[in-house]
């Protein structure tokens, strides 16, 4: 996955780009996102395409997938938003017969400040096509150059997280795990650049 | 001055009621959790009794002393440590000067610290060994139970003598004589122990019997450390090392024999040698050592036992490495261990507990118990009472932000399933506190839904409390089980006397919706007993304390289970407790 960003005080905009699958099957899906701040709320819209690839015989297809989002300064310290992600349920076409239908997902969270240093996330995901996610998460500015970031989430099994992030003047590092009971620890990792 | 001339007077008033009924909250309140792990809990409460006879010196303190009351978080050992540094405390009053310190959290602090002396005074006047039989405190207490119990119709006497010996905590020695219900005179139970503590290099040397705990209990763990409850930092600074054991209910847990821990500086060495005759004649011994180095804030150690039976059957051999590095807001710590019997096992456990502000502590910690990870000496954090075949992720924040209120919650994600568990506590003033607890759990064969509100009320002498338990149970079906109960406690103006009472109404039916409710009790004995079935429960305490010299204890229970549902499971329809005790301090 790779994304940038340009921010200036009229509007921030961003490109990304995501890739997954191998060489019978892929997924890709590019977007670009523009989002604005307006005092106490800020509203964010971004149009991606997604094109997957389903082997020689059906080939490539695709289709646009909007994404909307909006967040509120309830207090200084309390931001509630909500988002959606292909909130008109869009679905693509495999071939003539068969449609696919894409993730639907719309989420509802809330982030609380304390003292700067402490942020306290609840988020609740619920994608029309699978099933709900409740998640939460504490993430500390221990020092100016570390973050220590640790979670919880349920989506039919409880599932822990940790993470650090680490900042070196124009660059960001992140590490987050995750311990699936059944399905063992995964890993993602982040790289950030701030030209 | 106004605000601190209302707080000197409100610490009097809570001083002198403090220790009268603050013991019995906050032992329901650890107990009430941990009651399904079958931990010694009448070995801990004695610990807390002894400490509320001999409070700690907050000039004079150390985070090991102070760590064994639990409920205090590490953030908040440290600011009680850091004033006595900088300031020395003129009295208890000034723990109002530290942040950290709730009003609720000095309040449960009071039994169990005094100020007395200076801080520069050296600790501890030297020891004259011809003073301790002279200066030192006997104790000796009889009980006696009758209980009327269909498992002990024919024989339903219980009885215990007790002896302890006390000098000033450095030279301790105690008998204590079981007769159990139902037992021949053949079958009666003893135990004993001596032992010396914190004086010159020897940090504790136990004879008889004793307990011990290094690290995080995955080599040799205290049965307390285990478990999950609200006390998040339970066990992060627990006292390691040799320590005596005095219950005999409990004697499973405890070692025969002899151990000592060392201390020199910045290492501490530890050598424990146990041996019980277990059936059929066979004698186990067990041989263990420790070695622990502390540089600044970095601890380390290495444990190691080894398990020899006199059949020959194959010894096992356990090995552990832990550490521990505090560093500013941020505790890390650490162990792994692994057991040799027919086969190779390891475990470990890796956690850490921060506290980003001041008021919200936060614990994170994952273990991983391999399949062949057997060791039955081993007390650390897990889900189920035995380390073997585990691996888990815990996340606990405990949060006291809120002016008069605390919360708590936690979440503990496993293979099997989860255990979930979030508490409210609403402290206004003295005169009432509230909780709420809730809790789900999902285990392999059952899903729990469990929920309890408990209301505290004071008021001239008398303290109510309410109580209500509710679950329900999934299984092959829903089942629930509800307990409502309300105590009275009557302290008797001018008489040193107390009167406890319960009255309780509960409906269980099955044994999975069980309700466990701690229970006041004579002295030295603190049952947590669980309702089940469909009836009530009733009991009566009394409390005569004519001085430090003379008490006596007396208290009468009795459940009444529904005929019918008696008849079904096989049951008397009433079971009725007596128990007396007396006691004498020299």
């Amino acid at each position: 996955m790779l994304q940038v960003g340009y921010t200036n005080e009229y509007v921030n905009v961003g490109v990304g780009y995501a890739f997954f699958g191998y060489a019978k099957y892929q997924e890709m899906m590019a977007g670009v996102a523009l989002a604005r701040s307006f005092g106490r709320f800020s509203i964010g819209l971004q149009a991606n395409y997604l094109t997957l690839y389903c082997g020689d015989e059906l080939g490539y297809r695709g289709t646009f997938i909007p994404q909307i989002g909006v967040a509120v300064n309830v207090l200084p310290e309390l931001t509630i938003g909500v988002h959606g992600f292909n909130p008109f349920m869009q679905t693509i076409a495999i071939d003539d017969q068969v449609r696919r239908r894409l993730p639907a997902i719309y989420s509802l969270g809330l982030d609380y400040r304390w003292k700067e240093v402490l942020h306290w996330s609840v988020q609740a995901d619920y994608d029309v096509n699978n099933t709900y996610r409740i998640a939460t998460g504490v993430e500390w500015q221990a020092i100016e150059r570390l973050v220590v970031k640790v979670g919880v989430y349920y989506q039919q099994q409880l599932v822990g997280c940790m993470g650090v992030a680490v900042t070196w003047d124009r660059l960001r590092l992140d590490a987050n795990f995750e311990l699936h009971p059944l399905l063992g620890v995964t890993c993602q990792g982040r790289i950030g650049v701030k030209i | 001055m106004r605000w601190r001339v209302v707080g000197i007077v409100w610490l009097v008033c809570m001083s002198s009621w403090a220790q009268q009924y603050q013991l019995a909250d906050i032992l329901e309140d650890i107990y009430g959790q941990l009651a399904e792990y079958g931990i010694a809990m009448d070995d801990v409460a004695e610990q807390l009794m002894e400490i509320a006879e001999n409070p700690i010196d907050l000039n004079q303190t150390n985070a090991e002393e102070l760590g064994q009351l639990c409920w205090l978080t590490d953030e908040q050992i440290d600011d009680i440590l850091l004033y006595q540094y900088q300031h020395a405390f003129v009295s208890v009053y000034d723990l109002q000067l530290i942040h950290s310190l709730k009003d609720y959290d000095i309040r449960n602090l009071l039994p169990f610290v005094e100020v007395k002396g200076d801080r520069l005074e050296v600790k501890g006047k030297d020891m004259y060994f011809r003073e301790v039989f002279h200066y030192a405190k006997h104790e000796i207490t009889l009980r006696a139970d009758a209980r009327n119990i269909e498992d002990y119709e024919n024989d339903p006497m219980y009885g215990k003598l007790r002896y302890r010996f006390d000098y000033q905590k450095k030279v301790q020695a105690g008998l204590t004589i079981c007769r159990p219900t139902g037992g021949a005179w053949e079958q009666m139970q003893y135990g004993a122990f001596v032992q010396l503590q914190d004086i010159g290099c020897i940090k504790n040397l136990s004879v008889g019997n004793f307990q011990a705990n290094f690290g995080q209990g995955l080599v040799i763990g205290s049965p307390f450390k285990m478990g999950k409850n609200r006390w998040m930092s339970s066990g992060m600074n627990a006292r390691e090392g040799v320590r005596k054991f005095t219950s005999v209910s409990d004697d499973y847990q405890a070692f025969h024999g002899i151990g000592t821990t060392l201390r020199w500086g910045w290492a501490e060495v530890s050598a424990m040698y146990s041996i019980d005759q277990q059936k059929d004649s066979v004698w186990h011994h067990l041989v263990g050592v420790n070695a622990t180095a502390k540089w600044k804030k970095l601890k380390v150690g290495v444990t190691a036992i080894e398990n020899i039976y006199s059949d020959s059957t194959d010894a096992q051999s356990v090995v552990g490495v832990n550490a521990r590095y505090n560093w500013g807001k941020v505790d890390l710590w650490g162990e792994i261990a692994a057991t040799q019997g027919k086969r190779w096992g390891w475990g470990g456990i890796v956690g850490m507990n921060f506290t980003p502000i001041s008021d919200v502590n936060i614990l994170a910690l994952y273990r991983y118990y391999s399949p062949y990870f057997d060791n039955p000496y081993a007390y650390a954090f897990s889900e189920k009472s035995r380390l073997n075949d585990e691996n888990g992720f815990y996340l606990g924040v405990d949060v006291r932000t809120f002016a008069k209120w605390r919360l708590a919650a936690y979440v503990d994600a496993f293979r099997e399933g989860y255990d979930v568990m979030a508490q409210a506590d609403f402290i206004p003033n003295m005169t009432y506190d509230m909780n709420w607890r809730v809790r789900a759990r999902r285990q392999v064969d059952k899903d729990t839904y469990a929920l309890r509100y408990r209301l505290v009320y004071r008021l001239h002498g008398w303290v109510f409390r309410t109580q209500i338990n509710a679950n329900i149970v999934k299984t092959d079906g829903w089942n629930y089980g509800i307990s409502l109960l309300q105590d009275v406690e009557y302290h008797v103006p001018t008489l040193p006397i107390v009167l406890q009472m319960r009255a309780q109404a509960f409906d269980a039916r099955e044994w999975n919706n069980r309700i466990y409710a701690y229970e006041n009790d004579v002295l030295y004995a603190y049952s947590i007993p669980n309702v089940y079935g469909l009836g009530g429960r009733f009991w009566l305490n009394a409390q005569y304390k004519n001085n430090d010299t003379f008490s006596l204890y007396l208290r009468v229970s009795e459940t009444i289970y529904q005929q019918a549902w008696a008849v079904e499971h096989n049951k008397n329809s009433t079971r009725t407790d007596v128990h007396a005790l007396l006691r004498v301090k020299l």
